[in-house]
């Protein structure tokens, strides 16, 4: 019986299997990578499947081997871009009271967001305009803070009433003030944008000496 | 009621006397650009900006797509228009409102109170200028920002004294904060009853600059 050249032998199923597997996690991990490049520099409205796949030197196929289109693609783009965030939310977050942990966790969403300006941009600026899914998705992170805005409420020693969709505003106002640096590339200036956002946040539960003082402690903590 | 136009109306015009022929035709054109106007928000309004055709904007304006080609360039050419007309209404309407009222927190409750009527009249225009531009992204993002800051120039800008702004950041994120509470209302259903944000509003567009405790009692008061 003829052996065949080593090339031509077949490899083990398993090895196979497990091969193939790695090879589609790797080409999804590269067809993410290449959409944040795409969507963050062209703008989701203007992005094409082709430029995508250009950018993750991916064939077609592959790319519809995981997504259906471009939403689904921004949609999962989101989704890994909120758990990189999340990771770094949870590393920083070391016990502390309402105060502590709201300065803590924004100071690292803060740098998080410095460090990745393309992930900033698609997560605050072209989820928007992703379809209901993505904006579903936007929608959730402004009301998860203001619902932690909320107790504030409970913390605070003011003598003040607060507009029912108080939190809701705020929320909203911080994720503007957010975006209007973004879009002006001065995201880098964390620690100011910080202290600015900290203040909006932050005053009306504790008033402007208690707000003063959070922000200092937060940024030695985290230096 | 204006009847509907027939595209090249022409024996209208040839019917007028001469003399007339500019004038009528001015009065055509400002007609059908008007109900151009009006096709772009309705349309823009129920669908979103990239989900509206130019052929969906000149049927609901009456008039045929060569028609519609006649004023515009584009669908973004004819977005824009129709978003600077809103623009520039909106501030006529709040500066005219601020004219008679001399003390600067009661003039910028009255100027909100003017926008929410305007908007009350008509929440089509929230989901025009408000709600469709987000989604729209790019620059609809962009104009759509340069307006809501410009809204907020208006109530905030000729304030006598001029009060110093303690925080930028707090002045920029009140704009997202406005734009949050109105399109929430629409959403909801409530579009009619955007007077009743006034109270919330005046009180989250003076904090910066009065503070909270003031601004409450302006927005109470």
């Amino acid at each position: 019986m003829a052996r065949l050249p080593q090339a031509l032998r077949g490899t083990p199923v398993g090895t196979t299997r497990l091969s193939r597997e790695e090879l589609s996690e790797r080409q999804l991990r590269r067809i993410l990578d290449g959409a944040v490049r795409v969507f963050a520099r062209r703008g989701f409205q203007d992005s094409t499947v082709d430029n995508i796949i250009t950018a993750a030197d991916v064939g077609v196929g592959s790319f519809y081997a995981h997504f259906d289109g471009k939403e689904e693609c921004l949609d999962k783009v989101c989704e890994r871009i909120s758990a990189e965030a999340g990771d770094a939310l949870t590393r920083a977050l070391d016990g502390g009271g309402w105060t502590e942990r709201f300065c803590d966790g924004m100071l690292a969403l803060l740098r998080f967001a410095a460090a990745n300006p393309l992930s900033a941009r698609v997560v605050l600026l072209e989820a928007q305009t992703g379809g209901p899914r993505v904006l579903a998705r936007y929608g959730a992170m402004i009301d998860e803070i203001a619902a932690y805005l909320a107790q504030g409420r409970e913390v605070s020693t003011l003598d003040r009433d607060w507009p029912p969709a108080f939190e809701e505003a705020t929320a909203s106002g911080l994720f503007w003030l957010l975006q209007s640096r973004l879009v002006r590339g001065e995201l880098e200036e964390v620690d100011s944008l910080f202290a600015e956002m900290a203040e909006v946040a932050l005053e009306p539960y504790l008033g402007p000496a208690a707000t003063r003082r959070a922000v200092g402690a937060a940024l030695a903590r985290a230096s | 009621m204006n009847p509907p136009d027939r595209e090249g109306d022409d024996a209208g015009l040839q019917r007028l006397p001469p003399g007339r022929h500019g004038l009528s035709r001015e009065f055509v054109t400002r007609n059908q650009r008007d109900r151009l106007t009006a096709g772009m928000i309705a349309t823009v309004a129920a669908h979103g900006y990239h989900e509206t055709t130019i052929s969906e904007v000149a049927a609901a304006a009456g008039v045929s797509r060569r028609t519609f080609y006649s004023y515009f360039d584009s669908k973004e050419a004819c977005f824009l228009d129709t978003f600077g007309l809103i623009e520039d209404h909106l501030v006529e309407v709040m500066t005219d409102a601020g004219t008679t009222i001399r003390a600067w927190p009661a003039r910028a409750k009255a100027q909100l109170s003017v926008m929410l009527e305007e908007l009350a009249a008509n929440p089509d225009l929230v989901r025009f200028a408000l709600i469709a531009p987000p989604a729209a992204g790019g620059r609809f993002l962009e104009r759509y920002r340069a307006f809501l800051e410009r809204l907020i120039g208006v109530v905030a800008g000729d304030r006598v004294p001029r009060s110093k702004v303690a925080n930028e950041g707090a002045e920029l994120a009140m704009a997202g904060g406005l734009a949050a509470l109105i399109t929430a209302k629409v959403n909801a259903g409530e579009g009619e009853r955007l007077l009743e944000l006034l109270p919330e509003l005046t009180e989250l567009v003076l904090t910066p600059y009065i503070g909270h405790k003031r601004a409450a009692k302006e927005a109470r008061g």
